[in-house]
């Protein structure tokens, strides 16, 4: 980061598979999570993530380092329109990968406790079921067809759904 | 899996995906089950109150749902008691609770308020029946946690507005408060100020309907956070509205007429105003576009009744008004459509009412308004009997394929437009969002309505007036449509049928079937006329001669017959009857002229320039219509309908209809079908048809006679009563169904 200057205090993760992201203090400060345990003192050493692997943390830091630059809209109130708009182009952007990743960043992000991730991973999702038949959303999400309700129970639920909607 | 979908349901809104996902897995149908805080149940499907309760245990909110607004058919059957008792009982979660269209009496109310008063976040209930004040008291009483409430459709006594007194003493809390009472008259504002004091931090929004009076205290200096303010209030000349004020936060504004008077209370608000909704807009009146022309920032503009002598009022808008994403406008050309399609992208919401329409304005449409989700245009008037030669498939083609959001459809094409087969196919293929679909005079046969019916997926709603289609067709196959809950309207084959049909039974019930050839329509022509020229005629006890005119399109065979009868039986004489006849009889006229001269009127109107009283009537589409009431030109189609009530004033018709409306309705639920504007050319003058489904009883018209500008007009029904602002006459023209 260009701003930061070199007494900026880092702080590292350590992801599942053994690899470890020295970041910034201020963009660890992003999880809810890992300001708590700042706080609390518990976080001098490496902070070990056993349940997220490289590959998600990666696009968790970006994620991270993206809005810990942008001015925060508490801040200033007339916050400039382009950095809300190149947040959100950003957040577009980030968001265009495929679907098991999304799941684990969510799943991710809900740990860390990172709000607006886990705000931006469910409106993708949400999003990419909108409309969808529920064979489709079988496929898009990828369950385990052993799962399924039983004939008698669909039709039941079919026929009740005719007056439970909107 | 669980955890994402825990974390994803919330951000999923729409019903139909939360169906969807009920039917994914065994484990989604559960979490459906438990996470679900929402559900319309339109009560036509009838699941059991408790199964619902059981499947969905922690419901927040629920809306009950009756027939759709117009579907006459048996509308008050549909009881909500079941529903209450339930309430009662379980749906431990339930906040929210909104009925709408249901009948609902007193001891539910007083069921659900002192068993879930506590519980009660937000109550709304619409169009529903048979609430009497005790019954609204009970609300008063036991619901102290409100932050909405909105109730319209009473039917009890004012004299007190005790229970406005009582809410305000037990709420503190209530941000959204509507209210539609009508005859506090003068007084209302009284009424509503413990509430406005007692909720003026919390309250946000406003909305009341009814005759609220002429306001000059300073009430809203208490309403400090309000940003939706509705009153029916129309700041007169005379009247000196003292220390009364708008809220300085308001946002949302909707008040009778931005007249001059209007002035010092509206123009501190321009620059902040998003919403404006107004009964009648003048762009004849300088004050009132200039006003629309400081309102950049509107996004809501709902006039009902638009005066537009210059036909320019949709371009000012559309110049004007670049932010709009709803418009309600009733005038306006092609060309107006197109700049407002050109010239405010954001456009959600359009309905228009219009003089002509082309293909090209539809295109525009299409490809400019992209969220476009609810669209509806009328063309031309009824009584224009024009050749229609413009076909419109392509442009609503166009329109479909553009705007891929739209979910409500209302085309009613009068004028020279007219939507082939093929069309009907176009708006079945395209209409993959509809929803809501309304079409007037559209098709030309079956074919039509199977190819609209091999499409439309989601549609609910069907409604179809005077379309070309065959009973057999409603029902074989218009239910084709999965999705489809309710279809009704008047269609003709050979017949008018009117039906109501809904999807339980797939069963399509016929309530007025009725042969109305060509001849005989005439004949009912005359006697409506006839009937109607009758009760018009004031004294009634000396002979009065008539001149009646026929124009149609072949020889009359004992066509006055009856006409002829029912006329005697009130006195007049046929002193002279012309039959001009038309050339062409592939396109008769099919109108009947009925003077009576030297006479005077129950109803002055009635009396054209050459003190005549003069009706005139035309059959269009085979329907017989009232075109004509002395120098007023009206549209009402005199079948199907029973009573009618005619009404002249200066042009000012939005309060009065409101009034009257709600006094039928709460009375004994006469429900107003159609009502129909006449102007003379001279401003200021206009006169309304109402046409009621039901006789009013004595005592609506007792409390019409309440209403103060009418008051004297009705004490002694002299000619005279029209020097009055208001001159109501009453015409009940006897049963119209054979």
């Amino acid at each position: 980061m260009s701003t930061s200057s070199s007494s900026s205090k880092k702080i590292v993760l350590k992801s599942a598979d053994n690899e470890t992201f020295e970041i910034d203090e201020i963009v660890a400060l992003e999880s809810q999570a890992i300001k708590n345990m700042i706080e609390d003192e518990c976080a001098d050493n490496v902070i070990p993530l056993g349940n997220i692997d490289s590959k998600t943390l990666s696009k968790i830091i970006e994620y991270c380092k993206k809005h810990a630059e942008s001015p925060k809209k508490d801040d200033n109130a007339d916050i400039d329109e382009k950095a809300v708009e190149d947040l959100k182009s950003f957040d577009a952007e980030f968001a265009k990968v495929d679907m098991p990743l999304i799941q684990d960043i969510l799943m991710a992000a809900n740990f860390l406790n990172i709000d607006n991730l886990i705000g931006l991973m469910c409106r993708t999702i949400a999003d990419r079921i909108k409309g969808k038949t529920p064979e489709e959303i079988r496929k898009i999400l990828n369950i385990n067809k052993n799962d399924l309700l039983s004939p008698e129970q669909e039709a039941k639920a079919r026929e009740e759904n005719s007056w439970a909607f909107d | 899996m669980e955890t994402v979908l825990d974390c994803v349901i919330p951000y999923i809104h729409d019903g139909n995906d939360l169906n969807s996902i009920s039917f994914v897995s065994r484990k989604f149908y559960e979490l459906d089950c438990i996470t679900r805080k929402h559900v319309t149940v339109h009560l036509h499907y009838a699941p059991s109150p408790f199964r619902l309760n059981q499947r969905f245990p922690f419901l927040e909110s629920l809306t009950l749902k009756g027939f759709p607004d117009d579907f006459e058919y048996g509308h008050r059957t549909a009881d909500v008691t079941p529903w209450i008792r339930e309430i009662a009982v379980s749906f431990k979660c339930l906040k929210a609770l909104h009925i709408r269209r249901l009948f609902i009496c007193d001891s539910n109310i007083e069921l659900l308020a002192k068993t879930r008063g506590n519980d009660l976040r937000s109550l709304k209930i619409y169009k529903c029946t048979e609430i009497s004040e005790n019954g609204v008291m009970y609300i008063s009483i036991y619901c102290d946690k409100l932050t909405t409430l909105c109730l319209s459709l009473f039917s009890f006594d004012y004299d007190s507005a005790k229970w406005l007194h009582e809410l305000a003493l037990r709420n503190t809390g209530i941000e959204t408060f509507s209210l539609e009472m009508y005859e506090r008259h003068g007084s209302y504002y009284e009424d509503i100020a413990p509430l406005l004091k007692s909720c003026g931090k919390s309250l946000v929004s406003l909305r009341i309907k009814g005759d609220y009076g002429d306001d000059t205290t300073d009430t809203f200096s208490y309403a400090v956070n309000l940003k939706h303010l509705f009153l029916p209030i129309n700041f007169e000349f005379n009247v000196d509205y003292g220390s009364f004020k708008f809220p300085p936060t308001i946002r949302c504004l909707g008040i009778d007429e931005l007249s001059e008077t209007s002035a010092p209370f509206v123009l501190p608000l321009f620059n902040q105003l998003r919403e404006l909704e107004l009964e009648c807009l003048r762009f004849d009146d300088p004050f009132q576009c200039s006003f629309l022309q400081r309102c950049p920032n509107l996004e809501v503009l709902c006039a009902k009744h638009v005066r537009d002598p210059l036909h320019k009022g949709l371009q000012l808008v559309s110049q004007f008004l670049k932010k709009l994403r709803k418009l309600t406008f009733n005038s306006g050309t092609p060309t107006g459509l197109i700049a407002v399609a050109q010239g405010c992208p954001n456009m959600e919401n359009l309905h228009v009412k219009l003089t002509d329409i082309s293909n090209e304005a539809l295109e525009c449409i299409g490809s400019n308004l992209r969220n476009l989700s609810d669209f509806d245009m009328e063309v031309g008037e009824i009584r224009n009997n024009t050749t229609r030669d413009l076909l419109l498939d392509n442009g609503t083609r166009a329109m479909l394929v553009g705007c891929t959001k739209l979910e409500k459809l209302g085309i009613h094409l009068y004028a020279t437009a007219y939507l082939s087969d093929v069309g009907l196919g176009f708006i079945g293929k395209y209409g993959v969002n509809l929803r809501f679909l309304s079409l007037t005079r559209i098709g030309e046969s079956d074919g039509g309505l199977l190819e609209l019916s091999k499409g439309c997926p989601k549609l609910r709603k069907l409604r179809m007036i005077y379309c070309p289609f065959s009973k057999q067709a409603v029902t074989g196959f218009v239910f084709n449509i999965h999705s489809l809950r309710y279809s009704w309207g008047i269609i003709h084959g050979r017949t008018y049928t009117e039906f109501f049909a809904t999807r339980p039974n797939f069963k399509v019930s016929t309530i007025a079937a009725q042969v109305l050839t060509k001849p005989k329509s005439y004949l009912t022509l005359a006697e409506r006329l006839g009937k109607l020229a009758g009760q018009l005629l004031a004294g009634g006890s000396c002979m009065k001669s008539a001149k009646v005119t026929h124009a149609i399109g072949r020889a009359p065979n004992d066509l006055d017959a009856r006409l002829l009868r029912t006329m005697v039986a009130k006195g007049i004489r046929i002193s002279e009857e012309r039959v001009i006849l038309h050339g062409s009889s592939k396109k008769p006229l099919d109108i009947i002229q009925i003077q009576i001269s030297d006479v005077e009127s129950f109803f002055a109107s009635a009396i054209s320039e050459s003190r005549d009283i003069r009706v005139e009537g035309k059959l269009i589409d085979g329907v017989p219509h009232l075109t004509k009431l002395g120098a007023f030109e009206v549209v009402v189609s005199l079948i199907g309908y029973r009573h009618i009530i005619l009404c002249r004033q200066v042009d000012q018709p939005a309060r009065t209809i409101r009034i009257i409306r709600s006094i039928l309705d709460d009375e004994n639920k006469v429900y107003v079908r159609f009502t129909s504007v006449g102007r003379t050319p001279i401003a200021q003058q206009a006169v309304m048809v109402i046409v009621v489904d039901r006789e009013p009883t004595e005592k609506a018209l007792k409390r019409i006679s309440k209403i103060p500008a009418v008051k004297e007009a009705l004490s002694d029904w002299s000619p005279q009563a029209s020097c009055f602002d208001v001159d109501v006459s009453l015409m009940f023209t006897g049963d119209y169904l054979p």
